[in-house]
């Protein structure tokens, strides 16, 4: 009780830190997944390449990337920003996979008909392609919601004060850290389920 | 900077054994316990499959960093003390084995009632009917997915190098440390995953069609 | 005069409180080739699933030879809309697995009997094949082959034909005829009615789970069956009558 009591406030606001990096990374994934999505599916070589950078490299060490190689090519951005940056970038390989998937469930007729009805190409896609395919990826969008909520544990080791970050800082001031690690995973289990339940929900409601 | 670079790749080469030990440990005890979380969260009563359930939602929801520290800086506080190593290979395996059963089970969920209803109604047992029914049915359809989740587990043993495993990444970061060349090293470690993820990913493919192509005949 | 081969007795299912099958009596003969027909959502797979022992009964019992049936003690045989082979195994072993598994053949004798099946149902040279490089109407043989390599008492088909094309729906009902005509006792589903006339000694008409008529083929199609016959019948006239007029 002592503990929760010294533990929830600084928890608390990092796990607001959490969700607001996650949030800003997925979102940012997703605009730049689109183009990324529709370059792969056009065969363009550095798009394939990016995805596979980005999929292929432990973020870890995308992090740490940002975090050493970029002040070393003159690039000298603010920790969170690299942080962040990099968890966007990451995630918009992963994102770029699930809309070309997506895509690939689009049946061609319709895309056809609106190019014959004289839709330009961004047209097409913002008003036949993504709302077609939306419903279908939603599962995938989610799962990849919660991989990234995850991953962002990953930017405590380059300092960023996130929710595993404060949960390492409280296991050393504490020296407790079974209930630091576990309170902290608590949370991250509460929002991740949230995030299930908030899926499972709507998409029960949709289907019914 | 070029002298950095070769003690980066060098120190690669010492940390690669224990990095593919490691995850191809982690890989084996993960399907194996996948396998039978799956199994019994599929054919055991509720009371048994209930808790599987939950403990598979706790490990997917949970930051497998955040699980490293609990159990490796946690641990000790509730008798578990383990080296590193032995943390690395535990967490591995654990995480591993909850997304593993998630694929187990979709397959079994895959097989369509009739194949078994067919079997029951020759007279065939409910073991002989999984074991040479139900099992070869869905062995094709996790076989990708299951592949993929390993490929994934390779990117996964980077993170053991924070509680102190003594793998690639551990050992090309005590080259940065020694020489301050973070970015040379950083950027060999990124080389040296993106082959390795790249290469294993190839070979899975390529192992899955031969395989497709065998059964398929 | 013989005992009935199977005999069904006040036989009900219930699911929830919807009545699927409600009090069907059924004797069948050996050697009898009985036709069930009715619409959609009747109860005619119900009735055999229950033969088979697939679906649990709610009351009444089925007999087979005078003992209560279970599903693979091998008194009844069930041949399935969707043929429900088994993939990963070619059609010499989609037939052999329960031979080897069940009746413990050695290998090498339960293959040679797989054979015989599969040359029984006009397969002979196709026993190497897996189920995906067979056509639906050999697929469905192959099934075919499956069951009756276990020598049941009494042989139930549900919609054999009703997963196939067109023209591959022949190849099955012939099959069906000619086990028939060597004096096997079977209950067949089927809307392929021509099929069901010629082949039954008796039809039975279900509707929403009660049998409407049992008669031998020549009454139950006559024009004054029972009207609820008549009207189901109808429908496949004025079909005919219009593939005639188009
Ligand atoms: N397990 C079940 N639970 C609830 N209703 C069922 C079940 N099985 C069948 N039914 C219902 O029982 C009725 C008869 O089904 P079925 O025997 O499949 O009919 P048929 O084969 O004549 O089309 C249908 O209305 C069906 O919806
Ligand atoms: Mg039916």
């Amino acid at each position: 009780m002592e503990f929760l009591a010294e533990a929830l406030p600084s928890m608390l606001e990092a796990t607001a830190a959490t969700i607001w990096i996650s949030a800003v990374a997925v979102a940012i994934g997703f605009a730049l997944g689109v183009p990324i999505a529709v370059a792969c599916s056009a065969g363009r070589v550095w798009a394939n390449l990016y995805v596979s950078f980005f999929r292929g490299v432990p973020l870890l060490i995308q992090l740490l990337l940002a975090y050493y190689a970029l002040p070393f090519l003159g690039v000298d951005l603010p920790a969170i920003v690299a942080a962040v940056g990099t968890l966007s970038l990451c995630c918009a390989a992963y994102m770029a996979e699930i809309i070309r998937g997506g895509f690939a469930l689009v049946p061609k007729g319709g895309l056809e008909a609106a190019r014959l009805l004289g839709l330009t190409p961004l047209q097409t896609l913002l008003r036949i392609r993504l709302p077609i395919s939306a419903q279908a990826m939603r599962p995938a969008l989610i799962s990849e919601a919660i991989l990234i909520v995850k991953a962002s544990s990953l930017i405590s080791v380059v300092g960023i004060l996130e929710l595993t970050r404060s949960a390492q800082a409280l296991a050393s001031s504490t020296f407790e850290p079974l209930p630091a690690y576990a309170l902290c995973g608590a949370i991250y289990l509460v929002i991740n389920l949230t995030l299930t339940f908030l899926a499972q929900g709507r998409g029960g409601a949709q289907r019914a | 900077m070029m002298a950095a670079l070769a003690d980066s790749f060098l120190a690669a080469a010492r940390g690669l054994p224990l990095t593919i030990a490691i995850w191809g440990a982690g890989v084996a005890t993960g399907l194996v316990l996948g396998f039978l979380v799956a199994a019994i969260r599929f054919f055991a009563p509720l009371a048994l499959s209930w808790p599987l359930a939950m403990a598979v939602e706790a490990v997917r929801g949970v930051p497998f960093l955040v699980q490293c520290f609990l159990l490796y800086f946690g641990g000790p506080f509730i008798g578990i003390d383990l080296s590193p190593i032995m943390a690395g290979w535990v967490a591995l395996s654990v995480y591993g084995a909850a997304y593993f059963s998630e694929v187990f089970r979709a397959g079994f969920l895959s097989v369509p009632p009739g194949q078994l209803e067919a079997a029951r109604m020759l007279g065939i047992p409910r073991h002989q009917a999984v074991l040479r029914i139900m099992l070869p049915m869905m062995a094709l359809a996790v076989l990708p997915s299951l592949a993929n989740l390993a490929v994934i587990l390779i990117k996964e043993t980077a993170i053991l190098s924070i509680i102190t495993v003594p793998e690639l990444t551990f050992r090309v970061q005590g080259v940065g440390s020694a020489t301050f060349a973070f970015a040379e090293t950083t950027l060999v470690l990124a080389l040296v995953y993106w082959a390795l993820v790249e290469a294993t990913a190839w070979a899975s493919r390529h192992t899955e069609r031969r395989i497709a192509r065998a059964l398929a005949a | 005069m013989t005992a009935p081969i199977l005999s069904v007795r006040a036989l009900e299912r219930r699911v929830g409180d919807v009545e699927i099958l409600r009090r069907i009596d059924l004797d069948v003969m050996p050697g009898e080739a009985i036709g069930v027909i009715g619409p959609s959502g009747s109860g005619k797979s119900s009735l055999l699933r229950c033969i088979a022992g697939l679906d649990a009964v709610s009351g009444g019992e089925v007999m087979v030879e005078g003992r209560r049936t279970q599903p693979g003690d091998g008194a009844v045989g069930m041949v399935f809309q969707h043929f429900n082979l088994w993939p990963h195994l070619t059609a010499r072993e989609n037939v052999a697995l329960a031979l080897r598994l069940v009746r413990k053949m050695p290998a090498a004798a339960a293959a040679e009997k797989a054979e015989a099946a599969l040359a029984r149902v006009g397969l002979a040279a196709l026993g190497g094949r897996k189920p995906a490089a067979l056509s639906g109407g050999q697929q469905q043989r192959v099934a075919i082959a499956r069951t009756l390599a276990m020598e049941p008492r009494v042989l139930l088909f549900d919609e054999p034909t009703a997963a196939l094309d067109p023209e591959l729906t022949t190849e099955v009902l012939d099959v069906i005829r000619d086990l028939a005509a060597a004096g096997t006792t079977m209950l067949v589903v089927s809307h392929e009615m021509g099929f069901i006339a010629r082949l039954s000694t008796r039809v039975v008409f279900l509707d929403h789970g009660v049998v409407v008529q049992a008669a031998p083929p020549a009454e139950l199609f006559a024009a004054q069956a029972e009207p609820r016959v008549r009207s189901f019948l109808q429908t496949y006239l004025d079909r005919v009558a219009w593939a005639r007029d188009a």
